[in-house]
């Protein structure tokens, strides 16, 4: 009741994304160099995968977003991000580095979370309600001012470890 | 001060490049942090790494572009154009710098650091800033706090604190050389090379040299003014990465400085500044923490033709301090900071010499943030000092001291509260208490020695209780995002018990009287400060900042004996006002700053006593005109004290107009 409770004022403080969410180059850039902090960072080239439900109109629109940003290769430093499109109905079947999760699947995404607890990838998202949820470990936002919020046992799940330099910058659950 | 998104001179640009890499996550990396969050993060405020918008304390982070834009070639010159800083320019080098007030010569209220490194002195409670062992070019931020901090920072930090933090030479690659000449026959050359040892580390050697001749000074006289001032430095800093999350980072510096200076008697003399200092740090972070190690050793050597009271003086003064210290988080709501410090400091007796006075402190603080909601955090620091005075060696015949008088033993709590509340995106409220200490300084604790039998007889006193500082305030923060503004509000009450002066004070003994200091009695401060910051279009910066500060005293009789030498209420002035417009486009850069200041007064030092002065108010204006003549050169052009060639700033010797040009290259 009480990391509900506090996730429920988290998602307030974060000010709560617009219903479609734009994900920008400045987002990602965001996320890229948070995941720079855990300690055993991704390094070289990596692959995304960015999970959408089609039929959702939220989720495929912002999935079509990031697959633009990140076509080319999205670099962060020695960082190297590419793109490749995973349904939620096929995610078992998906071979990445990184989930980027997209807005609007709502409780579906629980298979994301469900399956992560064996394959131990990170999950990014800017849908801050999954990260409450716990189906996904962090969350950014770039706009208005830049905000990080990690769940710690979806983290823990996905072995994702944080810098404690970095840990105590940012909104934890 | 403005805080801009992160932007890099030309020559920095590949540093900022090669940066903008994956962080390992190991010590602080002040530019991975920054560059993640959009804004300047800190350390200063609670010993935490924290954003500076976050942090429970009023602060000001002066950025390398500030730095690079004041058009300043020396620490004080940057200083004056931040918002609650006072400043008095008393010769060419020497520039007094204190927070909200309670300026003068031989300033006491500020503490000053180096990467955390104490660089004032405890001789005499001040900051030679000359004497400081950096190049400009190598700080990475400087970060001012207002305000008591010695919850953090221990004694001496109860007007502000001001940290000096350089680029790491484990992530930063700084190469940068440049040279400048102007007026009063300024001269100065600077020079900062990184050699990057891959996975292993890197080095950065830095150094520079200036030279200049001192205002014409009628009070002083050609034999003091009619020399050179001289300064020469070098810095070596070198860290070793000793594991994914360790690394090892060693300091070492040194720096010669001769220029003239009024001391806190207000008399000119012309003194030397020879500093040595060590410095080694262990970081790491893991699940244990973020641990630091740190253990550093100043030597300072302080000497003066006409010292105190026409008296040449020569004090050695040498501090050595062990540090540890760990900040973890325990659930995701509570980060803490533990540490224990201890340190050793003395300095030798002079004129007469043959004793040393010390002291050793052993010291525990505390912190903890507490994030009560996502929008409302506290914080609380706690320290507390145990402190040992003594004295050994030998005294002058009918001393009215013994050693034994010394060995006193002090336990000095200090604290700092801040409740910081995130109203939204825009606003932000911070109420915060502190509580500070000031101690007396080994000059007033005994130091200053000299007898002359059957006349005049100068000692330090081993009685002198610290002085103290309360300070309670509110603060509020607006950001207006439509107009790219910043708007920064804070009313202050500040309370200060136990103020010492020099002299003033008696001690009776064999051989006769002694003057001493003493102390004075107890002042307080209410003041409100009002600034703005923001971007207009795409190429101008600007900047406006009002404090008002009214001090009132409550002094005894020793007061009128220390013949006015403290005297905040008049000293300090009611309104200080500061304009600074920035224009940058292309190759070019322009910086313009303004600033007033109601009328002071002081003294001004004839020779045998000081005699009272009043200071009307006064505008002054810097400017700095800058192109970019190539991907590495640069050539600057930089004005102080622009509106008149002589101006009355002090109850010294008037200023002089500084012009001066500046040639830099970066790589």
């Amino acid at each position: 009741m009480r990391s509900r409770l506090w996730a429920l004022l988290a998602s307030g403080a974060l000010m709560t994304l617009p219903a479609a969410a734009e994900v920008s180059g400045t987002t990602l850039l965001v996320a890229a160099r948070a995941l720079s902090f855990l300690q055993h960072p991704l390094q070289g080239e990596v692959v995304v995968g960015i999970v959408y439900q089609p039929e959702n109109s939220q989720s495929r629109l912002e999935a079509l977003q990031l697959n633009g940003l990140l076509e080319d290769g999205f670099r962060a430093g020695t960082l190297v991000l590419r793109p490749q499109l995973i349904k939620l109905d096929d995610l078992a079947g998906s071979h990445v580095g990184l989930y980027f999760l997209t807005s609007g699947i709502g409780n579906a995404a629980a298979v994301l979370a469900q399956l992560n607890g064996s394959r131990k990838i990170p999950c990014v998202t800017t849908d801050i309600a999954q990260v409450k949820d716990g189906n996904c470990a962090m969350g950014v936002r770039a706009v208005p001012r830049v905000e990080i919020l990690v769940n710690r046992a979806a983290a823990a799940a996905s072995g994702m470890t944080f810098s404690e330099a970095f840990r105590v910058m940012i909104t934890e659950l | 001060m403005p805080t801009p998104p992160p932007r890099y001179p030309h020559f920095l640009l590949p540093v900022a490049l090669c940066a903008h890499g994956v962080a390992q996550a190991q010590s602080i990396d002040y530019g991975a942090l920054e560059r993640l969050f959009q804004e300047p993060v800190t350390t200063s405020a609670t010993g935490s790494p924290q954003r500076v918008a976050d942090v429970p304390e009023n602060m000001e982070i002066i950025t390398a572009e500030d730095i690079r834009r004041s058009g300043a070639y020396d620490l004080p010159g940057i200083l004056r154009h931040v918002s609650g800083v006072d400043f008095q320019q008393w010769t060419d080098d020497q520039a007094e710098v204190s927070v909200r007030g309670y300026d003068q010569p031989y300033s006491q209220r500020v503490l000053v650091l180096i990467n955390g490194r104490q660089v004032y002195t405890d001789d005499y409670s001040f900051t030679p800033w000359s004497s400081l062992p950096v190049e400009l070019g190598a700080i990475r931020q400087i970060e001012l706090v207002k305000g008591p901090s010695s919850a953090l920072f221990g004694f001496n930090a109860v007007g502000g604190v001001i940290n000096i933090v350089t680029y790491n030479p484990l992530y930063d690659d700084i190469d940068a050389a440049s040279v400048s000449a102007g007026s009063q026959q300024l001269v100065q050359g600077s020079a900062i090379a990184t050699l990057p040892l891959g996975q292993l580390g890197g080095v950065r050697i830095s150094g520079g040299a200036r030279s200049n001749q001192d205002f014409p000074n009628a009070a002083a006289g050609a034999e003091v003014t009619d020399r050179v001032n001289q300064r020469r430095n070098a810095d070596l800093d070198g860290a070793l990465r000793l594991g994914d999350s360790t690394s090892l980072r060693v300091e070492a510096s040194t720096t010669n400085v001769q220029q003239n200076q009024v001391n806190p008697v207000y008399q000119y003399d012309f003194e030397r500044f020879d500093t040595d200092s060590v410095t080694a740090q262990l970081n790491s972070d893991g699940s244990y923490g973020l641990l630091q190690l740190t253990g550093y050793s100043n030597r300072m050597n302080q000497s003066s033709d006409a010292g105190i009271l026409g008296l040449p003086v020569n004090f050695t003064d040498r501090l050595s301090v062990i540090q540890a210290e760990d900040v973890f988080k325990l659930g995701a709501n509570h980060t803490f900071r533990a540490a224990l410090e201890y340190r050793h400091e003395s300095t030798n007796t002079s004129p007469i010499t043959g004793a040393a006075i010390f002291y050793d402190v052993t010291s525990a603080s505390g912190m903890w943030n507490w994030r009560l909601s996502p929008t409302l955090t506290l914080t609380n620091a706690l320290r507390l000092d145990d402190l040992g005075l003594g004295r050994d060696g030998s005294s002058p015949p009918g001393y009215p001291f013994s050693n034994s008088d010394w060995n006193r033993t002090r336990y000095v709590p200090s604290y700092n509260s801040g409740l910081v509340w995130r109203l939204d995106d825009a606003d932000t409220l911070r109420l915060m208490a502190a509580r500070g200490t000031l101690l007396p300084n080994l000059v007033e604790l005994g130091s200053l020695l000299y007898q002359v039998p059957g006349s005049l007889a100068l000692s330090g006193t081993p009685t002198l209780a610290p002085t103290v500082v309360e300070n309670y305030e509110l603060d509020w923060d607006r950001q207006l995002p439509q107009l790219r503004v910043l708007l920064r509000t804070a009313i202050f009450y500040q309370f200060t018990d136990n103020m010492i002066a020099l002299t003033g004070g008696f001690a009776a003994g064999p051989a006769g009287v002694y003057f001493t200091p003493a102390p004075i009695g107890d002042s307080s401060a209410l003041g409100t400060t009002i600034s703005l910051d923001g971007h207009l279009l795409e190429h101008w910066r600007w900047g406006a900042n009002l404090r008002l500060e009214r001090i009132s005293e409550s002094f005894g009789a020793a007061a009128a004996a220390a013949a006015g030498q403290v005297d905040p209420r008049n000293q300090t002035p009611t309104r200080v006002a500061k304009l600074n417009v920035g224009w940058s486009q292309g190759r070019w850069e322009s910086d313009v700053f303004l600033a007033y200041q109601s009328h002071t007064a002081g003294l001004n030092y004839n020779g045998v006593t000081g005699t009272p002065v009043n200071v009307p108010g006064y505008a002054a204006v810097d400017a700095r005109l800058a192109c970019q003549m190539n991907a590495h050169l640069t050539l600057a052009l930089s004005g102080q004290n622009l509106l008149h060639a002589r101006q009355m700033q002090t109850s010294g010797e008037p200023v002089q107009r500084r012009v001066f040009a500046t040639f830099s290259a970066g790589f």
